[in-house]
């Protein structure tokens, strides 16, 4: 089989990504494993074609449409390729970056391994790991993802309040730099020199560049990460495919914690649940009982959340097994508990109960998930939530082509977070544009979904985005904490970076990638492209 | 409306795994969980509570760790709970068995409707409750897919049949049989758990329903396991290669020396 095909309509599938940003491309290849990435690469550098690269096609960003060139589908590079386990004890999985998630976790529980490929060592390493003894803790609501489209935006999650993104969670990279050479770095041993850096080439080689002159924000992050003396890893995470293309990533797993349970209250009013959520992160208000357990993660979700979700129940099949909802509901929240201990349930209990009647709620009115049996029921209802907003931006966009999901990520610190909920609040009520809140609240960064209907929506939702994202930049905070500014938050981007910030990373894009041939129109806004 | 509801521990996974290193098969996941098509019959238990008034008493046999299953389904609905629990009542097969949980409602009194799911995901028998239904002589519904109505004395289902969906009207005291479509059973509230942490789980031994040890357990069963053994799983894949033609050739080959079809004539 030809490993660079033309486009034609029987790839029609790999032009948008599940933003439904639509994309062109002129060629689409399926390399298998990193020499062919390599040679896809080096004949993109050669002729001049700019090159997009796909993991699993669930951005959210619409960073996987490719706008022109070569759409480069990683989808079948999804192997696992070897375990090591260090002196410490911790275990680090090889995989290569079309790996889904769910692959990565059927492997994981099941011990479920295609060993054909692995070197001895490695074998011997699984030879006495037991199923679902070690877990990879990043949980984006979507798990289909892949593993190097999670890298590639830094995807968080709802457990990152307890486990950290995706970065926190990857030890080492293969990356293929854009005139086909591979550099091979490893957390912890190729850092940079101040703001010099100095990347490893295979064969012997470096390649060298120096950094931006500024650190990207601290709260969650948008696109590049950027320090003094950073480890050389961290610069491909979240760069959404424009530095380099990822081949192979080294994951390091965690002993999977034995029991996972969580419950979701339901509360008269959006600021009950607001406090709530305080006082489960430990900032209870006064005359609301101090919580002193930590949880893995907290989510939000609005009536308009509810009420969605309810209405599509009516219609789609696999969500006729959601728990009907208690009567009179407003709004909801979701906390997730993970531990080893399955009699530390009942104490957790009762002081939640104490919290969830001191802030106005009522311990009667909730679902509780006492096993992983159970919590993939609530884990449903929480995944629920993005997928009708797919099925009705589908259905949106069919009328209006221009339509796609309007999904925002923006994180500020807990100082910050309850004025900016309130801005979202405020915004969105002055107009009469169909939206809802819900998601991460435990993060600070819940999404405000506008479901635009009219090109004018989908406009007006634009506009409000870029609003919220001067009130982000103003509080400190990023204007993408997950998804990755990709194509639909790159003017989002500019608000945050400013044109002075933008265009040094435009000089280091540059350094990395002179013929701007990788990843073109994601995060950057190039000379002249602005304000177009 | 008095309510009873049969339940039972299952083993959480019946998948047979091998570990990719040693080719072994690996046992683990013993983990007991409430049958997934009892969890119907409780929901449905708990709604014609909410409906019609009552109480629902939750009912198995089992070992004594089963208590905690039991709490559980209280939690979503259900009452009180009676745990039959006894050595003698090892080994019993679903005569057995359902002879067991009949003493039970005699000693309990007879309700107005007995529940049950279909039937047990490790047994996969769904005898035990039309046997219970004959033991007690009263009449049985099996397969329900909707209760539509509970009044004078007459319950009116709707059962699924091999030809379709069936109505059907029958006479109070009856046992009723639950599909998985007649619900969405509920997640508990954490009041709903802590009144299960504090129930009193009742529980009755051989000698307090006051039967003869030889129509309990092993003994009183009617069927014996003579061996157990895993089916073979393994399916072999061939991919055949080629352009198609070819591999249409191949495919034919391969299917007429299987003897799966014949070629006229040309063979």
């Amino acid at each position: 089989m030809k490993l660079i095909r033309r486009m034609t309509k029987d790839y029609a599938d790999y032009l948008f990504d599940e933003s439904r940003t639509m994309g062109q491309a002129d060629y689409i290849a399926f390399p298998t494993d990193e020499a062919a990435l390599c040679q896809v690469v080096r004949w993109c550098a050669e002729n001049r074609v700019p090159l997009t690269a796909q993991g699993g096609l669930t951005g959210l960003a619409g960073g996987a449409s490719p706008q022109r060139g070569l759409a480069l589908n990683l989808s079948r590079m999804n192997k696992i390729l070897g375990l090591r386990r260090d002196e410490d004890g911790a275990y680090y999985l090889r995989v290569q970056p079309g790996l889904r998630l769910t692959q990565l976790r059927r492997a994981l529980s099941a011990k479920a391994f295609d060993l054909s490929g692995w070197d001895e060592a490695s074998i011997e390493a699984l030879r006495p790991v037991k199923p679902g003894q070690l877990f990879f803790p990043p949980d984006p609501t979507e798990p289909t993802a892949s593993l190097g489209g999670m890298a590639a935006c830094n995807a968080c999650g709802a457990r990152s309040v307890l486990y950290g993104c995706t970065r926190a969670h990857v030890n080492a990279l293969r990356v293929v730099l854009s005139d086909g050479r591979v550099t091979s770095l490893i957390r912890g041993r190729d850092r940079a020199k101040g703001r010099h850096i100095s990347l490893p080439i295979e064969g012997g080689e470096t390649f060298e560049a120096e950094l931006p002159p500024f650190d990207t924000p601290d709260i969650k992050d948008a696109g590049y990460f950027i320090r003094e003396n950073m480890d050389l890893v961290d610069l491909f995470m979240g760069s959404q495919g424009t530095l380099g293309l990822i081949s192979e990533l080294e994951l390091k797993l965690m002993p999977a914690p034995k029991h996972l349970w969580g419950l979701t209250a339901f509360f008269p009013d959006d600021e009950n649940a607001l406090a709530y959520v305080r006082a489960v992160k430990g900032r209870s208000d006064a005359g609301v009982p101090a919580f002193p357990h930590r949880a893995a993660s907290i989510e939000f979700f609005d009536k308009h959340a509810l009420d969605m979700v309810m209405a599509q129940k009516a219609i789609t099949p696999a969500f006729r097994q959601l728990q009907p909802l208690p009567d009179h509901y407003n709004c909801g929240v979701y906390v997730e508990f993970n531990g080893d201990d399955p009699a530390a349930m009942s104490p957790i209990l009762r002081d939640l109960a104490a919290v969830i009647e001191a802030v106005g709620g009522d311990p009667a009115r909730t679902w509780v998930a006492r096993d992983q049996l159970e919590l993939e029921q609530l884990l449903l209802f929480r995944h629920s939530v993005p997928e009708t907003i797919d099925l009705i931006i589908e259905e949106n966009k069919k009328k209006e082509p221009c339509i796609t999901i309007l999904s925002t990520d923006m994180a500020v610190d807990d100082q910050h977070f309850d004025e900016l909920f309130h801005i979202y609040k405020k915004d969105l009520s002055a107009t009469s544009l169909h939206w809802i809140i819900f998601g991460h609240i435990g993060e600070n960064h819940v999404h405000p979904n506008i479901l635009a209907r009219t090109k004018e929506e989908y406009e007006q939702g634009h506009r409000i985005f870029e609003k919220w994202a001067r009130d982000v930049h103003r509080m400190g905070g990023s204007i993408s904490a997950e998804h990755g500014a990709g194509k639909i938050k790159k003017k989002l981007a500019l608000i945050m970076y400013g044109p002075e910030r933008m265009h040094s990373l435009i000089a280091l894009k540059r350094a990395f990638d002179p013929q701007l041939l990788l990843g073109p129109g994601n995060i950057l806004t190039m000379d002249g492209e602005a304000e177009a | 409306m008095r309510i009873f509801v049969c339940v039972k521990q299952v083993p959480a996974s019946n998948e047979t795994r091998l570990d990719p290193v040693t080719h072994t098969i690996i046992r683990e996941g013993a983990e007991a969980i409430l049958n997934p098509f009892d969890a119907f019959a409780v929901e449905e238990a708990a709604r014609l509570k909410e409906r019609l008034g009552g109480a629902v008493t939750a009912l198995t046999m089992g070992i004594p760790a089963a208590e905690a299953m039991l709490r559980r389904v209280i939690a979503v609905g259900a009452d009180e709970a009676i745990l039959l629990t006894d050595r003698a009542f090892a080994g019993s097969d679903t005569l057995a068995t359902a002879r067991t949980l009949a003493a039970a409602v005699r000693k309990a009194g007879l309700p107005d409707l007995i529940l049950c799911g279909r039937m047990a995901t490790d047994g996969d028998t769904a005898q035990v409750g039309p046997m219970l239904a004959e033991n007690l002589g009263i009449p049985h519904v099996s397969d329900v897919a909707e209760i539509e109505a509970v009044e004078g004395g007459f319950l009116t289902a709707r059962r699924l049949t091999d030809d379709g969906y069936v109505r059907v009207r029958v006479k109070l005291p009856a046992l009723v049989t639950v599909l998985k479509e007649i619900n969405v059973p509920r997640l508990p509230s954490i009041t709903g758990i802590f009144r299960g942490e504090a129930a009193n789980v009742i529980r009755w031994s051989r000698e307090d329903l006051g039967m003869d040890p030889a129509d309990t357990g092993l003994t009183g069963s009617a069927t014996r396991v003579v061996k157990t053994e895993r089916p073979d799983l393994t399916v072999k894949a061939e991919i055949i290669e080629g352009t198609p033609a070819q591999q249409a050739a191949a495919l034919i080959r391969r299917l007429v020396e299987k003897r799966l079809i014949e070629t006229e004539g040309r063979a």
